[in-house]
């Protein structure tokens, strides 16, 4: 195990390289740029003992994946807003044929206006596609998400995106604990998968199905998502025994008696984290919950965060307009008909474009929540208008 | 054509398909897969083919098929190669198969690439000239002058037909080349002349459709030869993007002559826009023939 | 997570079920996790699809219909063609006791007749047969009668030696009668006399007569001839056929109708059954055989005329004739009435004939097939009529008119 100090997209490529991906295809997008460079580099020098795929758009690039899975190897890349759009009806495609491809998304906001700066909007529009979503706050997170997203992927045949901040996590430097291959291979073997595609033994995969048949084979895709959960947990567990590390699928950070809790996700975690701190010390019962797993939403584990709140402030750096922050919707969502069901959940809408969220942001936004607003409509924070 | 390649005697298709009866793509499809072999895995986009294979859970195939979204055909055909090389398997052939649509349109870009990284995987384009999965629109496979369901007005519609192997050729790729259904020996040869080179190969193979083109089931074979014959679809190879090989030369015949056999096909054209598309088809042929010569010499 | 509740992600089959039968899914473990095919498409059984029906139907070539002997031209032709020179002089010599004669000095109407005069050079028919007169073959065997005779014959042209040949094979006992100190008639006169010099005629005299009928040289009685025998065969009216094949059909078609009404057969049903063309003067003499021993043919008479050629997918001939291939036929040749060249030259022109009407297996049909439903052992073509769509794209693309077509409905009705 080796100490680094990296950014976020080395980690991730540190994270593909620890779990021996066989095949990666990736096209390059800031703020994504520094993943597919460095692997890049750790193929040519045959660090990383892959083929790397040189696709021309990001369409193509989750269309070779979804391939090169369906032939048997384990598969990676990684992208951004626009890309990740431009994938869009391969991310459908490739959770529909239940393979498990692990990618990294450096959240990005969706232009127009034309932006390349961080915003989660990108990855929150791809909820419904069927695929797990991890959001992580720092760069370990993501080099070890990696690699649980492949033990994961790979039990259910689901893919997973792994979410990243753009410039906040992706090219901030931190110290990144590199773990030992060899205890990597310990926690995931090989792929192998239940069917490939093999002249030896032929299958032909993916024929138009009628409507007779196409809700039995999403119900099962609903199945494996159910059991992701629990495997999630699993998954988490062994590798914080492991490697002395595990994340939850979320996390409830000083919920227990608090009066308010902050619910949010990605690197405004870590902002979040110190100004509870500080209220804390002041005597003001404030939570955070982080939410870590989007898919499949842990319900039981975001209402038990929730029980003693008086008030819950879900902030998301996202927004589907017309409705609100994405996080929002999922959280009200989950608590709706529940015990813990009849408390005011506030919708706040911040760092959107790429904006900094600070600690005197988050004071705002209490102070907000302090005061009642209404409940049904989301609260854009620090608009300069 | 000198002595004939002989078709080799393996099956790699079921009977029951759901193409139309007399269907060329079904052939070509045949013809290809013999030539292959069975130690061969297919990716397969949308179009005519994604639904002859058969609904799930059924398949015509004997060797391995991914059906995938439209326009993929050739980044699956770079995925398998990559997949399949990672685990030591170089021997397995990929063939990455498409329609006019998917080769000529939606999946250009992702042929283009495939092509300038040189994959060693051989992409066959079936070409019934429109996009005939979904009813028939006009694709830029297209003959000028062709009544689809998107050009039924009278006109040429301006576009010509895109000169594919021509755009493949410009890639330097070891082998570009145009077959057709009608010309089943012609076809098999080319497909193990690719299948024997290292890098993309590409080969664009014309299958008349009946249903779409509006002639009797039995007359594919017929078309397909008097396509040629028009010089509309003539039969040669490029090797590297330079040596350009007739392979064929029958006595040639007038545009007008062969869209006789499919009369309601073609919009009623002045005298002009027949003498535009004739004059296009002719420049086509001289452009080709006078390559051959460089390369003779 | 206990066991039960553990999400089961099944393998799917490795085998895809071939039968003819739908793939039902019942319960959710029925289901494969993803959209692998669990079957062939063997089940949709497209051949309900079918308004047309193509059926293979060997026809007559018109050098066969226009043959005066009756000879099976194409038969033979592409027996020699598929190297099998035994079975083609087979074929031949149970049709034309004389064709080392017919080779030589016949009036060619099967030439004249040949479609590939219209394409670009007739087949050399002649030519063929000339060089199969001497290859060693199996003579065609009758059934044996119960209605043995006695027959004259007299003379010994082209006519009388028909009629006596086929009255021998048929079992009967015959006695040639001829005035002259040689047999031959008028083989023996005229022009035609110098081409089958050399031995020929001698030759192919001897072939016919030697071990098989008697012959008594010197005049005759006729009438005591009709007391003695039962029947007596040789007149002014076979003497008037000026061209030796038809004098040669003449005699055959006498000799197989006279037995067909000594076993009782119906004389209109037989001439019927083996008449060949549209000729009711030319008869096949191995179709009379498969009437006898209930033998079915499968052959339609239907003429093939040129326009019914698909010659646009008519396969290239060979490149040159194997050596071994003329070796082969040579060391079947009985006399050295043939040379080697003479060999060379058949072969290749039997490489050159269309085969009109029937299959020689040139594999089109197998090869156009959209639907793979077509399969071939052993030169027998057959149609998977479960999966036949009626395209009838073989149809087209055979060269020679071997493929019919009919409603389905209609071949539903006859069968």
């Amino acid at each position: 195990m080796e100490q680094i100090i990296m950014n976020g997209n080395s980690a991730a490529a540190y994270g593909a390289l620890l779990s021996r991906v066989q095949v990666t295809a990736a096209y390059p997008i800031s703020p994504q740029t520094g993943i597919v460079e460095a692997l890049a580099d750790l193929v040519a020098s045959g660090q990383l003992e892959a083929k790397f795929i040189m696709s021309e758009s990001e369409h193509s690039v989750m269309a070779s994946l979804i391939a090169a899975s369906e032939a048997g190897a384990r598969v990676f890349t990684a992208t951004s807003s626009q890309g990740l759009a431009l994938m869009h009806e391969l991310l459908h495609w490739a959770a529909g044929a239940r393979l498990p491809i692990v990618m990294v998304n450096v959240n990005r906001a969706m232009s127009a206006p034309w932006t390349m700066f961080c915003d989660q909007s990108d990855i929150v529009a791809q909820r419904d596609t069927g695929w797990l979503h991890v959001y992580c706050e720092e760069n370990q997170e993501t080099l070890d998400a990696i690699i649980q997203g492949y033990k994961v992927a790979e039990q259910i045949m689901l893919p997973v995106l792994i979410n990243m901040d753009g410039f906040y996590n992706s090219y901030t430097t931190e110290p990144v604990s590199v773990h030992d291959i060899k205890d990597v291979d310990r926690y995931l073997p090989p792929y192998e998968p239940p069917v490939k595609l093999d002249p030896k033994e032929p299958h032909t995969l993916h024929g138009g199905t009628g409507p007779h048949l196409f809700m039995e084979m999403r119900y099962q895709m609903w199945q494996a998502m159910e059991h992701a959960l629990d495997i999630a947990r699993e998954a988490d567990d062994e590798f914080g025994r492991m490697f002395g590390c595990s994340y939850g699928l979320t996390e409830a950070y000083r919920c227990k008696d608090a009066d308010l809790v902050l619910v949010s996700s990605g690197s405004l975690v870590g902002t979040l984290r110190e100004v509870v701190d500080v209220y804390r010390d002041r005597g003001d019962r404030i939570g955070l919950l982080k939410i870590r797993y989007l898919r499949p939403f842990p319900t039981e584990e975001v209402r038990q965060a929730l029980t003693s709140a008086r008030q819950v402030a879900v902030i998301d750096r996202n927004v589907s307009v017309g409705m609100g922050g994405g996080f929002w919707q999922e959280v009200r969502s989950a608590l709706y008909g529940s015990e813990v069901g009849n408390k005011p959940v506030l919708g706040f809408l911040a760092g959107i474009g790429g904006r900094d969220v600070t600690p005197e942001s988050v004071d705002k936004i209490i102070q907000t929540a302090r005061s009642n607003p209404p409940q049904e409509v989301p609260i854009w924070v620090e608009l300069k208008v | 054509m000198q002595e004939l390649t002989s078709i080799p005697e393996q099956e790699l298709l079921y009977q029951g398909m759901y193409s139309c009866p007399g269907c060329m793509a079904a052939l070509a499809m045949r013809l290809v897969l013999k030539a292959m072999g069975p130690n061969t895995i297919l990716a397969l986009t949308t179009g005519c083919w994604a639904v002859i294979d058969g609904p799930f859970p059924y398949t015509s195939s004997k060797v391995p098929f991914l059906h995938g979204a439209f326009g993929t055909a050739a980044s699956m055909g770079r995925g398998l190669r990559a997949s399949l090389d990672v685990q030591g398997k170089e021997d397995v052939q990929v063939l990455a198969w498409g329609g006019d649509g998917a080769t000529f349109d939606i999946g250009m870009t992702a042929l283009s690439a495939a092509a300038a990284y040189n994959e060693d995987i051989l992409y066959v384009c079936y070409d019934n000239e429109a996009y005939m999965n979904t009813g028939g629109q006009k694709s830029t496979a297209t003959l000028p002058g062709v009544r689809t369901t998107t050009t039924t007005q009278a006109g040429l519609a301006g576009v010509r037909k895109k000169n594919i192997v021509e755009i493949m050729a410009a890639h330097d790729i070891p082998f570009a080349a145009s077959a057709s259904a009608g010309y089943p020996h012609d076809l098999v040869k080319k497909v193990q002349q690719a299948k024997a080179l290292k890098g993309f190969k590409f080969i664009h193979v014309h299958t008349p459709c009946p249903t779409g083109w509006r002639y009797p089931p039995d007359e594919g074979p017929r078309i397909a030869r008097l396509a040629v014959q028009a010089r509309i679809h003539p039969l040669y190879h490029v090797r590297h993007g330079q040596q350009y090989v007739i392979d064929l030369d029958p006595e040639p015949i007038s545009v007008e002559e062969y869209f006789q056999t499919q009369r309601s096909r073609l919009k009623p054209l002045s005298a002009e826009e027949m003498a535009w598309i004739q004059e296009n088809v002719d420049q086509r042929w001289q452009t080709i023939v006078a390559r051959s010569r460089n390369t003779e010499a | 997570m206990s066991e039960d509740s553990k999400l089961k992600i099944r393998k799917p089959s490795r085998e895809l079920i071939q039968t003819q039968q739908q793939v039902v899914l019942e319960k959710l473990e029925d289901y494969p996790f993803k959209s692998v095919a669990m079957a062939s498409t063997r089940s949709n059984l497209t051949g309900l699809w079918r308004y047309w029906r193509p059926y293979y139907l060997t026809k007559r070539a018109p050098c066969d219909a226009h043959c005066p002997v009756g000879n099976q031209i194409a038969d033979f032709i592409q027996a020699l063609h598929a190297d099998n020179p035994r079975q083609a002089a087979t074929i031949l010599h149970a049709e034309n006791p004389l064709p080392a004669i017919t080779g030589r000095v016949c009036h060619r109407p099967c030439e004249r007749n040949c479609n590939r005069r219209q394409y670009d050079k007739g087949i050399d028919i002649h030519a063929v047969e000339t060089v199969l007169a001497e290859v060693q073959n199996d003579a065609l065997h009758f059934p044996p009668t119960r209605q043995r005779r006695t027959v004259a014959v007299i003379g010994s042209g082209p006519a009388e030696l028909s009629f006596a040949h086929f009255m021998t094979s048929l079992h009967h006992q015959v006695t040639v009668f001829e005035a002259a100190a040689t047999l031959g008639g008028s083989l023996r006169e005229g022009p035609q006399a110098r081409r089958l010099a050399g031995g020929v005629l001698d030759a192919a005299i001897e072939r016919v007569v030697s071990g098989r009928v008697k012959v008594s040289h010197g005049d005759v009685a006729p009438k005591e001839l009709e007391r003695d025998y039962d029947v007596v065969f040789g007149n002014s009216e076979t003497k008037a056929l000026r061209r030796v094949s038809e004098a040669i059909g003449y005699g055959k078609r006498a000799a197989l109708l006279l037995d067909a009404e000594w076993r009782g057969l119906d004389p209109s049903e037989t001439l019927a059954r083996i008449q060949v063309g549209s000729n009711s003067q030319i008869l096949s003499a191995m179709k009379y055989r498969a009437l006898l021993t209930g033998q079915e043919i499968k052959r339609s008479e239907e003429i093939v005329t040129y326009d019914k050629l698909n010659l646009e997918f008519l396969e290239p001939p060979a490149p040159y004739v194997e050596p071994s291939h003329i070796d082969q036929v040579q060391s079947l040749l009985a006399a050295d009435f043939v040379s080697r060249d003479d060999v060379d030259h058949v072969m290749r022109e039997a490489g050159r004939c269309f085969s009109c009407g029937r299959c020689n297996s040139c594999d089109n049909c197998w090869i156009y097939c959209p639907d793979a439903c077509i399969s071939r052992d052993e030169g027998v073509y057959q149609i998977d009529y479960d999966y036949c769509k009626g395209c009838t794209l073989c149809a087209a693309v055979c060269p020679r008119d071997v493929i019919s077509i009919i409603e389905e409905e209609k071949w539903n009705k006859s069968s």
